[in-house]
């Protein structure tokens, strides 16, 4: 990211939203709206002098809410640019922080900016989202039920804890934890898609970093199956058992809580030897499913892209063409279009920036003169084809249906639904079909 | 009784399939009249009438799964189209089965056989379209 920001060629724009596309391949015209950090990105230094005298506490995002922040704040050591932002929710607006930022950088006369950018390829990488368990498993009812994501930020040194696994409710370091698998996932009922493995071997991963930080701890991970493809991934699966990591592949039927200890009691079907055994924990650590983001609907809808029946955005071909999407000019890379690990979303962020430099090295991009075309005298400007057509190529001039050449693909739908037979295929126009037809069926 | 059937297939999906299913040489009745159009959704009603009103007993559209479409939608709109093509048929007389709107992927040759020996099958059972 750092690299990204420095890059002469490259210019980041964060903490933006995306409004509109139009276009085509070689030029889209971009709107996105850039919310205001109501601080200067330009003069912070990142030295932090302000975050120290805000009085507002608020929960920490990149800690999953296990940590604070305040209402000025950088939103974790790495963040790129290196300068800090202001959560207009929490301000209080004492402007404490404006009398001690030295470089004068805070400004809360910052508006919203729009901005119109003039582009010839278009990248879509905004990524997944964890499910959210609560209310299964008893996460958010008892304390000691977390997700992976909240084990790997307590893991993590630079977490909300330093590095050091607690439990939630009594800040003490559990002995036995319990990890459930395919939380969210691979279930008929709402959700039946894997998450391609990933938290199989997040669940392996952090297993493995927790028996590290607590040698005695006795883990279990309750699974359907290990799905540990990749390279290395099963020697990593097969290392941990080594380690002492037991794998019970069991259904969970329910969790309970002991009101005194606030341990946990999860009764598990073991689908190997078909025993009921109950199983006791001091923490128990849900392995939630990768789903699409929130805002992948939004962003379909704006760059008129598909999406697969699992929610996440449509490649051109799920083998084939797993970058490239319907719309020439426009490409996925990562989990946007699919549950990564972090081997494949690299392989796909350079496999996207090398696909999306072809066209633009070359300046030529090739279509196939399928398109439609329209006969101007007998159109009549209803709209019906506007409506209609997938790729937005059609637009009303002077009340008469016109088409974009670049961005019309040669489906025809607007030829079957103009009710003037106005548009027609170049290729494959009524009175070819009709005659077709008739060809075909004259020697009965 | 041979019935004769028009098919419009689409050429992603349901060309692909009979394709497919002629280089695997699954076993279908000769009675389908192929025309390849680019897009299901291309398929306008008059042209269905029209096969009617030239002696054809069935019409079947193939296109690809919902979801699948090369063009997005186009498959949607074609459902929409068949499904009131159907009424119309029905209005003036035409047993609306008579079309058939089915969604065969390139990869579904033994599909395509299927559907158009079924399809065959349920028109010799309810015998010619006379016009």
């Amino acid at each position: 990211m750092l690299e990204v920001a420095e890059h002469p060629l490259i210019e980041l724009i964060t903490n933006a939203d995306l409004l509109d596309v139009l276009g085509y391949i070689g030029n889209f015209d971009v709107t996105i709206r850039k919310n205001p950090r109501f601080v200067d990105e330009s003069k912070c230094t990142g030295c932090e002098a302000c975050v120290h005298v805000c009085p507002v506490y608020a929960p920490n995002k990149f800690d999953v809410g296990l940590g604070y922040r305040k209402a000025i704040y950088r939103p974790f050591d790495q963040a790129v640019p290196n300068a800090v932002l202001i959560d207009p929710e929490k301000c209080i607006e004492c402007h404490l922080c404006v009398r001690e930022c030295e470089p004068k950088a805070i400004t809360f006369d910052q508006k919203p900016e729009i901005r119109t950018l003039n582009v010839g390829t278009i990248i879509v990488a905004s990524g997944f989202q964890t499910y959210n368990p609560i209310g299964e498993f008893g996460y958010g009812k008892f304390a000691n039920v977390i997700t992976q994501v909240e084990l790997e930020r307590l893991l993590a040194p630079n977490g909300p804890t330093t590095g050091e696994v607690i439990r939630p409710s009594d800040h003490t370091e559990p002995k036995k934890i319990v990890m459930i698998q395919c939380v969210g996932s691979r279930n008929l009922q709402n959700n039946l898609h894997c998450s391609g493995g990933v938290c199989c071997m997040v669940a392996i991963k952090n297993a493995t970093l927790l028996k590290q930080h607590i040698e005695y701890a006795d883990i279990t991970i309750c699974f359907m199956d290990i799905r540990a493809a990749g390279k290395g991934y099963e020697e990593y699966f097969l290392q941990s058992r080594k380690n002492g990591i037991k794998y019970l592949r069991g259904n969970i039927a329910n969790i309970k809580e002991d009101p005194e200890t606030k341990d946990l009691i999860i009764r598990v079907e073991d689908t190997l030897s078909q025993d009921i055994i109950d199983l006791q924990a001091n923490l128990v650590v849900l392995s939630t499913a990768m789903e699409p983001a929130s805002s992948t609907e939004e962003i379909s809808k704006i760059l008129r892209l598909e999406k697969s029946a699992d929610g996440f955005l449509k490649e051109f071909h799920a083998r084939l063409d797993p970058i490239n999407t319907k719309i020439p000019g426009i490409y996925l890379a990562g989990a946007v279009q699919g549950p990564k690990s972090i081997a494949e979303s690299v392989a796909a962020g350079k496999a996207a920036a090398s696909s999306a430099a072809i066209p633009m090295i070359k300046k030529v991009h090739e279509i196939i003169k399928l398109e439609a075309i329209i006969d101007p005298e007998r159109c009549s400007g209803c709209g019906l084809c506007i409506n209609i057509c997938p790729y937005q190529a059609i637009s009303l001039e002077d009340n008469i249906a016109k088409i974009d050449t670049i961005l019309c693909r040669g489906c025809g739908m607007c030829a079957a639904i103009c009710p003037s037979h106005a548009a027609t295929l170049r290729a494959y126009r009524d009175t070819m079909l009709e005659n077709y037809i008739d060809a075909l069926l004259s020697e009965f | 009784m041979t019935p004769n059937i028009v098919a419009f297939l689409c050429n992603w999906c349901g060309y692909a399939g009979a394709d497919l299913a002629g280089v695997s040489r699954f076993q279908y009745p000769p009675t389908i009249k192929i025309i390849r159009v680019m897009c299901s959704g291309r398929v306008d009603p008059v042209f269905i009438l029209r096969a009617f009103e030239n002696g054809a007993d069935g019409v079947l559209v193939c296109g690809c799964h919902i979801n699948d479409c090369h063009y997005i939608s186009g498959n949607l709109q074609a459902e929409k189209r068949v499904e009131k093509t159907k009424q119309l048929l029905k209005a003036i007389g035409i047993n609306p089965d008579r079309l058939r709107l089915e969604w065969v992927s390139a990869a579904e040759g033994a599909k395509f056989a299927t559907v158009v020996k079924e399809f065959t099958e349920f028109l010799e059972k309810i015998g010619p379209l006379i016009t």
